[in-house]
This record gives structure tokens, C-alpha cells and sequence, in this order.
């Protein structure tokens, strides 16, 4: 292999420089197509979160540069427990549903016999169900004096036990994690396919038992994988929107939501561009994570 | 000496897991409890749209109806809706294919400088709030004249397909051998000739399942919509959103309803590809 | 008043425009829109228009009242053409303000909007937009009660209103409270029965806290002066007391989403008492959505409420069609059909004026109702319920 690539690489050496502008020119569009419509902004809000504005007693404001917006955001009883409850809820909505679709994927990698074959067709339903539609579901499904709560009640439940899981943190956690199942499940079952079958043979033949198998070869060859499904997840439930407004608590309330209701009712957009830097950073964090996993697996 | 106690063997807490049996049955009830988590709650939902009254603490309808969907199907917001929403998921995921693919192919075949600040560019629009860039649209639209046009939406949209098309179609790309495309090259094809006959074929079941991803989230894109496709482009999550607000549960319900069969119709189709064989090939073996 | 305006839906654009009504494919620069011929600048004196351009938005209810009510009989009345464009569930309204004051600041003489209903706020900003109305130029004002006009300082025109009441489930409550504080008596004694609305999301629910703080503050000073920061420190006492009272809400303090939420829980019986919107609890008692045994009343001093008012543009091309159907609008007849219709709302013209049938139509709630300024007090206090009371 490395004599062809020498020799193409004398051979025509100008190919590299075409590849470097066609690479470039094929980028273009949908560099362009971010940069208008999603860069721009995120500078913008940016931009925004570093604008104080200070209101006088007969209600006029005045407009200064500062961190009081931080400030605000760290000191403020309100937003300082609404930024923990978002990465508490994204913790645990990740967690949970790594769990889950570890045991399907591990189900559907290993198993064998209609119990398998059942978990294979049903964990992708979630997928085609927007997100408003499942979050209605689970209203009706889980709130009080809803499907569950009647159930239990008709075989012995009293009035009342039946714990709130709609309108608290638990409703967004399991709705998040009713969502994600679908594309967790899919990303470690084809991380899964990577191990071959031989080094499981070839472990049992030693005298491995699953357990084992699992601990020592399974779990650390999926683990970049996996992390990287659980880093995406992570993303789309900290800037969430529409599961924690219909699902979460009156307070507090995950940053999107917060974010949303400073714009738009209490009309403090300069808190709000702040709250969603915040998520963006918190965000941030994982993303690199999520990339830096990538390349990593690209060297191979 | 002391009698030799024989040494108890060593139990470990994992042994259940090496029993066939206790693992089948295990794996049953798993499947049973997640056919219940996933498949009731949506069950519910298709109960209250056939509910003529139900009230606490009836398990099922007390009375069954079908007014509400004659309501909901006889309002012409609601097929125009729909019309709307499964028109422009299609456009929208042909046209982040059309930007993205050429992008996942460069960045997986060819010299892009700064490739990976790029990619990690690409991932940026997943990780700042929707919301937030919807706002800042809004004002960007209004100034340069999108708001409320199908194409405003349209665009729009892609902010939400883009990351699955460009990631997914690098990874499918990456996973190909780069030596099929030199070889027809080799055998003369130009590069272009070489892309369509020899690698998109291969690359096939990674796009679909970027593009199935794709259509998904157009379907499923309420917030930003809301914002600037009012008064005359309302589409479907945007109707139900506002409407989920309705007291009358069975018109959300039936509602929901409707905005889920075409999904799970496209479920049923797209069984075939979303085997983890071909997810693999897609994510390129993440 | 943003009542309706503010139901579930959060997300208000920052700023909109609204294609050119009537077909909408290219999109319109703002203020570039020159009107048709027919019309003229000149306020008296002139060509009679021909044409009227007139935005609303709200509910769907408003939408049927102007297009399938109003709008037809205006048009065969007058021959005038009206051309209505409507803004789902509120959003867009800063919008459609910007589009007007661009105009303005354009310096153009001939605004392509001539009729604005939207939130009351609105008609009164600094900007000065609206024209000022009176009766000489609408005659039918005169049978509008002078304290909703000199809300809005005249640049607006009241054509219906509505106010929050108290909803009861009367197989459970034989006697509703009478007063406030009668009120949060019941709500204690009978715990996990009432709910009010999470302020943001939905009128109702703000009533029952602006009620709240009239309690503890002087209802003048809201009403009669200007925004004054210094107001908001009587809200301290106000919080404290909604804080308190949490533990004998429905749910231990859950506070439903929008004003559709309480109905819903009424409707189910999960509560039996609750803070509703006149209109939207009568429109749907007719429709049998809420059981019979629903009533309304209301309390005294009673929850707050207001009209809605459409406004003139200052510059509105047609000025003489939209004074013509406002002043169509406040026809006693078509005043009724705001009463008796699906739109259940109070009429805009004293009572005195009404035929009879519409009278009686909400006997039992009483048709006095307070003001709430809204605007920076109203902004205000949705962000300190939410940070003083809501757990």
C-alpha cells in the first residue's frame, strides 16, 4: 500500500492541490448555509449577553457593556438552580437511557429466540414519534389520575400515593429517555458489531463466564462509541425544549424553558441570550468530547 | 490436626447471567416491560381520540365517539397542515442531501483545511438552543424578506438536518474502501463517474438512514416554524402545539394521532434499513 | 390585554413581517407597499374609499367573528372591501407594530395598515401610531363608557371585552364565596380543589394574582399613574401570601399550563373551583365542553379584566372606511352578536344599549370588573411569581 501511495503521489503531484480545492469548493454550500444561519446568530447572542440593561424607577432603560448578566446567573437563586436542575436532568436522562439500550443492543447482538427478535423491532418506534405527541402521551399516560395511577388504584393503590412524576423532574427524565432509546439502542448495537465473534469464542474457550466477558472485553471495546452516542443525547436534552415545558415542574425550570419564558414574558431577551450561552457552553463541553472521540477512531 | 473444612467454591454474584433459562426469562420480561413503556402510552392516546366521555376513574371510555375526528378531519386547517408538513420534510431533506453529501464526501476523501475545526463547526448547531437561533432568525428573515415564505421554513428546517446528513454521510464515506474508487479510476472512469457508479451505491444505506433522520426532524419541527411561518404557513407540530393547549384532550389526541401514522407508516417501510448492519455501514462503524 | 394572546405558545417572534394579505407569495419590504388608487390622505372631503385593510389576531373565535359575521354584513352594507388577515394566537404582533412604525419613520403619508386589533398596550406607546378618535368622527362612541376609552387615551376603539370570573362546580359548591378574601378562606379549607394558571402562560391565572396584590397595594396607583418602580415593593407581602397558600392548591402547588389547564381540571373534576376567562368558560359551557354543573361568578372586588380595542393607524390610507366599521362595529346589532354568538364576549357600548336578550346572558357574573395596567408591572410580575412563588 505505501508504495502505491509513493508512487501516486510522484507520479501525478498535482492531484493533491486539486483535491485540496475540490475539497474546499464541495464544503462551500453548506459552510455558507451554517454561517448565515446558525453562526451568525450564535455571535449575535453572544454578542447580546454581554448587553446590561438597567431600568430607573419610571421604568427607562438604559443599555452598558458588563458580566452583570452572568452575574445574574450565578447569583440569582432562580436561574443558579435552574442551570443545576438542567445538568442534573441531562445526567440522568443520559444515564438511564445508556442503561437501557445497552441491554437491548447487548440483547440484540447476542441473543437469540423471539425475545430478541421482538426487542428488535420495537425499540425504534420512539424514533417516528415527534416529540410533542410523546410528550402529550405521557401526560395522560403518567400524571396523576392518569392510565397508571387508575391502574394501580383499581388493583389497591389508595387516592393519592400515586407520586408526581407529571409536572416534577421524574416526567422529563422518563420522556427524554422514552425519546432517546431509539437512536442509543442504534448507535451501540452497531458499535457492538464491531467485536467480532471469535474473541468471544475465544474467551469463552478459556474459561471466561459472561459476566466476565462483558466486564473485561465487551464494555472497554464499546466504550468510545458508546460515550459518543451518550454526547449527543446529552446535547439534545440540555437545550430541550418541548419535553420540559409540557412535562417539568412550575419551578425550577430547565434553561430552554427559562430562556424562553425571560424572552418572550418577562421581555429580558439580554438574560435569556445568556441563558442560552449557558447551555451552549455547558453544551460545549460535550461536544468536544464528542469530536475529539471521533477523530480518535478515525486514526485507526 | 484440625479437620481441613473443604473450601466453599467461590459463588459469584454474576452466576444467574451464565444460566440459559434465568437469562431467557430475564430477557422476557425485560421485552414485556418495554413493549409497556414504549407501546402503551401511545395506546392511551389512541383511546382518548375515540373517547366520547371519560372520566376518572374509568380505566377505558365510558363512551366511545367518533366526533372528534370528524371535527378535527372536517377543519381544513388541519389537511392543509398536514399537506404542508409531509410536503416540505421531503424538500427539506433533499435539499441538506444536495449541501451535505458533497461536504461528507470532502471531508472524508479530499484535503479539507481546518478539517477538523469544521466538523466540529458542523456540530454547532446542535449544541447552541434551537430556540435561540429562531429568535435570531426571525430578525434575519424579516430583514431580508423570508418571513412567512415556504423557502424561510425550508431553511429553517435544515438547521436541524444538517449535522445528521453531514456527519452520517462523512462516516458512510470514511467506511468505504478508498481502493474501489481508485481502481475505477484506474480503469479510466472520471472522478464523477467514479462517485456515482461505484461509491454512492456503496454508500446507499448510510444516506438513507441520514435521510430517514432527516425527514424526521422536519416533521417534528414545531418551535422555529411557529415563529416564522405564521400567519399563512402552519404546519402540522404547529397546529397540534397550539392546539395541545385545547381543554378538549380527544382533539390533541386525535390530532397526535394523525401526526404519528405517516411516521409509522414510513416505520414500517424503513424496516429494512434500519438493521444494525446497516446502521453500521451508515455510522461507519461510529 | 393579552389574554388569549398568551396561551400556551411561549414563543413571540422578535420582530415579523406579514406577506401582503390576500394570496401572500412575494414578500413585502416593509412600508414599501404602495396602496391601490381608491382612497385618499385627506381625512374629510374626499372620494369615498373603496377598500380597507385590516389586521387582527387572537383566537379562532375572533377570526369567525370579523370574517364570518362582520365583515359580509359590512360589505353589503357599505360596499366597502375589506381585506382581513389574521395572526394565529397572537404571535406577530410586534411584528405587524414595527411594519406600522417603520412606516412612520419613513415618513410615509399612506400606511398600508389601517385597522390594529392586537394588545392594548400597544395604542398608547410613545410612538404615537394611533389615531386619536372621538365622537364626532365615530358617532356610535358615545354609547362607549368613557373609562375604556381614557385607557387607551382615546387612539383605540373598545369593541367587546371580557374579565376573569370564578368558575364552580355547583354539585359540590352550594355557595360560592362572595369576596377575595371569602375566596382564599375556601381554598384553605378545602385543600388540592382550586388551581390558578401559571401567570406566564395564561390570563386567568395572572387575574388571581393581580388580585393578590390589589390586596396589598393601592389599586389607584395602577391605574391612574405611571409605571413607578417603587409600586412593586407592596408585592413583597402579595408573594408571601400566594407562597403560603401553595400547599392547599391543586396538587399541593401545581399551577396547569395556560388557561385551557384550569378548564381542563375543572372539566375532569380535579378541582372544583377555579379563575376563568368569561368568555372562553361561557363559549364552552354552550358548546357542552364543560359540564352543566360549571357556573360562573364573580367576586367582589372582582378578578380583573378589559376590553379589546382596535386601532386606527395615524396615516391609515383608509381612514374613513375603518371609522365606518368601527363605528358598524358598535352597532348595537352587531354588539349582539358579540354577546349572544360564540364569542360570549361582554359588548364594547354600555350595557344600556343592548336589546334585552343580551342582558341576560351573564347574569351572575357581575359586569364590573378591575384594570390591570399590564406593560412593565405586567412583565414584572410574571418573573417574580415565578421566582418568589412557583416551587
Amino acid at each position: 500500500m505505501a508504495v502505491v501511495t509513493s508512487a501516486r503521489a510522484v507520479g501525478r503531484p498535482r492531484r493533491l492541490d486539486r483535491s485540496r480545492a475540490a475539497g474546499v469548493l464541495l464544503v462551500l454550500p453548506s459552510l455558507l448555509y451554517l454561517t448565515v444561519f446558525v453562526f451568525i446568530p450564535v455571535i449575535k447572542a453572544f454578542a447580546t449577553s454581554f448587553t446590561v440593561r438597567d431600568r430607573d424607577d419610571a421604568g427607562n432603560y438604559t443599555y452598558r457593556v458588563g458580566l452583570d448578566n452572568y452575574n445574574q446567573l450565578i447569583a440569582s437563586d432562580t436561574l443558579r438552580s435552574n442551570v443545576i436542575f438542567t445538568v442534573f436532568i441531562a445526567v440522568a436522562s443520559v444515564s438511564i437511557v445508556f442503561v437501557i439500550a445497552y441491554v437491548i443492543a447487548l440483547a440484540l447482538r447476542f441473543g437469540r429466540g423471539p425475545s430478541a427478535r421482538f426487542l428488535g423491532r420495537i425499540y425504534i418506534v420512539p424514533l417516528f414519534i415527534p416529540s410533542v405527541i410523546a410528550s402529550y402521551a405521557m401526560i395522560t399516560f403518567l400524571a396523576n389520575h392518569g392510565f397508571v395511577d387508575g391502574i394501580l388504584q383499581a388493583i389497591g393503590l389508595p387516592d393519592g400515593v400515586f407520586p408526581k412524576i407529571v409536572f416534577d423532574w421524574k416526567g422529563i427524565v422518563i420522556t427524554q429517555v422514552w425519546l432517546s432509546l431509539p437512536f442509543m439502542t442504534v448507535l451501540l448495537s452497531s458499535v457492538l458489531l464491531e467485536i467480532s465473534d471469535s474473541l468471544i469464542e475465544s474467551a469463552r474457550d478459556v474459561g471466561a463466564s459472561s459476566w466476565q466477558i462483558f466486564r473485561h472485553i465487551v464494555l472497554p471495546l464499546s466504550a468510545p462509541g458508546a460515550l459518543i452516542g451518550v454526547t449527543f443525547i446529552f446535547l439534545g436534552v440540555i437545550g430541550g425544549f418541548t419535553v420540559p415545558y409540557l412535562l417539568g415542574p412550575n419551578a425550577p425550570q430547565m434553561l430552554g424553558v427559562s430562556m424562553v419564558y425571560y424572552m418572550t414574558n418577562y421581555f429580558e431577551p439580554y438574560i435569556a441570550s445568556t441563558q442560552a450561552v449557558a447551555i451552549f457552553l455547558l453544551s460545549l463541553v460535550a461536544a468536544v468530547y464528542y469530536v475529539r472521540q471521533q477523530f480518535k477512531r478515525e486514526i485507526r | 490436626m484440625a479437620a481441613q473444612v473443604p473450601a466453599l467454591p467461590a459463588i459469584r454474584l454474576s452466576w444467574w447471567i451464565d444460566d440459559a433459562r434465568i437469562r431467557r426469562m430475564l430477557l422476557r420480561l425485560f421485552a414485556a416491560a418495554l413493549a409497556v413503556f414504549i407501546g402503551i402510552p401511545l395506546l392511551t392516546l389512541v383511546l382518548w381520540s375515540f373517547a366520547g366521555e371519560w372520566f376518572w376513574p374509568n380505566l377505558i371510555p365510558t363512551q366511545w365517539s367518533l366526533r372528534w375526528w370528524q371535527e378535527v378531519l372536517e377543519n381544513p386547517r388541519v389537511t392543509n397542515a398536514m399537506f404542508l408538513s409531509f410536503t416540505i420534510a421531503p424538500v427539506v431533506t433533499l435539499l441538506t442531501a444536495l449541501v451535505a453529501i458533497p461536504a461528507g464526501y470532502a471531508f472524508a476523501r479530499l484535503d479539507v483545511p481546518f478539517r477538523r475545526t469544521l466538523l466540529l463547526l458542523f456540530l454547532i448547531p446542535n449544541a447552541f438552543p434551537r430556540i435561540g437561533l429562531y429568535v435570531s432568525l426571525a430578525v434575519l428573515y424579516y430583514q431580508i424578506g423570508l418571513i412567512d415564505t415556504y423557502w424561510g421554513i425550508v431553511f429553517l428546517h435544515m438547521i436541524g438536518t444538517m449535522v445528521y446528513m453531514t456527519w452520517i454521510t462523512t462516516a458512510t464515506f470514511r467506511s468505504i474502501d478508498p481502493h474501489l474508487e481508485e481502481a475505477a479510476r484506474d480503469a479510466g472512469a472520471s472522478p464523477l463517474r467514479a462517485f456515482f457508479s461505484v461509491v454512492l451505491p456503496l454508500a446507499m444505506p448510510g444516506i438513507i438512514v441520514a435521510s430517514l433522520f432527516s425527514f424526521l426532524a422536519s416533521v417534528d419541527e414545531a418551535q422555529g416554524t411557529l415563529i416564522v411561518g405564521t400567519p399563512h404557513y402552519i404546519t402540522m407540530p404547529v397546529l397540534l402545539y397550539t392546539l395541545i393547549s385545547s381543554f378538549q384532550r380527544p382533539v390533541a389526541a386525535v390530532f397526535s394521532v394523525l401526526l404519528a401514522l405517516p411516521s409509522l407508516l414510513l416505520l414500517i417501510v424503513a424496516q429494512r434499513y434500519l438493521h444494525s448492519e446497516y446502521v453500521a455501514a451508515g455510522l461507519g462503524r461510529v | 390585554m393579552k389574554r388569549w394572546l398568551r396561551p400556551i405558545t411561549p414563543i413571540i417572534a422578535a420582530l415579523f413581517i406579514v406577506t401582503a394579505c390576500g394570496g401572500g407569495s412575494t414578500p413585502s419590504a416593509a412600508g414599501s407597499a404602495a396602496p391601490s388608487a381608491a382612497g385618499s390622505a385627506a381625512p374629510s372631503a374626499a372620494p369615498e374609499d373603496k377598500e380597507l385593510v385590516f389586521y387582527s389576531g387572537g383566537d379562532t373565535n375572533v377570526q369567525d367573528l370579523h370574517v364570518k359575521q362582520i365583515i359580509p354584513a359590512f360589505e353589503k352594507a357599505t360596499g366597502i372591501k375589506v381585506t382581513f388577515t389574521f395572526l394565529e394566537h397572537g404571535t406577530g404582533a410586534q411584528g405587524i407594530y414595527d411594519r406600522i412604525k417603520a412606516q412612520k419613520d419613513a415618513g410615509k403619508t399612506q400606511w398600508d395598515i389601517d385597522l390594529w386589533e392586537s394588545d392594548t398596550g400597544y395604542y398608547t406607546r410613545p410612538d404615537d401610531l394611533f389615531l386619536q378618535v372621538g365622537a364626532t368622527e365615530i358617532p356610535n362612541l358615545a354609547k362607549v363608557p368613557k373609562p375604556t376609552l381614557d385607557f387607551v387615551q382615546n387612539k383605540a376603539v373598545p369593541y367587546r371585552g371580557s374579565s376573569v370570573v370564578l368558575a364552580y362546580n355547583s354539585d359540590k359548591v352550594a355557595n360560592p364565596p362572595q369576596t377575595y378574601d371569602d375566596l382564599l378562606a375556601w381554598i384553605k379549607a378545602n385543600p388540592g380543589k382550586f388551581a390558578y394558571n401559571e401567570p406566564s402562560t395564561g390570563g386567568s391565572g395572572d387575574a388571581f394574582v393581580i388580585s393578590m396584590i390589589y390586596k396589598y397595594s393601592d389599586y389607584q396607583k395602577y391605574v391612574t399613574q405611571p409605571f413607578s418602580a417603587a409600586n412593586e415593593k407592596d408585592w413583597d407581602a402579595a408573594f408571601a401570601a400566594l407562597k403560603a397558600l401553595a400547599p392547599s392548591l391543586y396538587s399541593k402547588g401545581v399551577y396547569p399550563k395556560g388557561n385551557a389547564g384550569t378548564l381542563d381540571l375543572l372539566n375532569r373534576g380535579e378541582i372544583w373551583m377555579g379563575s376563568v376567562w368569561s368568555d372562553q368558560s361561557t363559549q364552552a359551557l354552550a358548546a357542552g365542553q364543560l359540564p352543566k354543573s360549571v357556573k360562573i361568578t364573580q367576586i367582589n372586588p372582582a378578578f380583573n379584566g378589559g376590553a379589546a380595542y382596535i386601532g386606527i393607524t395615524k396615516n391609515a390610507t383608509h381612514k374613513q372606511a375603518a371609522m365606518k366599521y368601527l363605528n358598524f362595529l358598535l352597532e348595537p346589532a352587531q354588539q349582539s352578536l358579540i354577546v349572544t354568538g360564540a364569542m360570549s364576549g361582554y359588548p364594547g357600548i354600555d350595557w344600556q344599549y343592548m336589546p334585552s336578550d343580551a342582558r341576560t346572558r351573564f347574569s351572575g357574573a357581575d359586569k364590573e370588573y378591575r384594570l390591570w395596567p399590564g406593560g412593565t408591572y405586567g412583565q414584572d410580575m410574571q418573573r417574580l411569581w415565578h421566582e418568589k412563588v412557583a416551587q
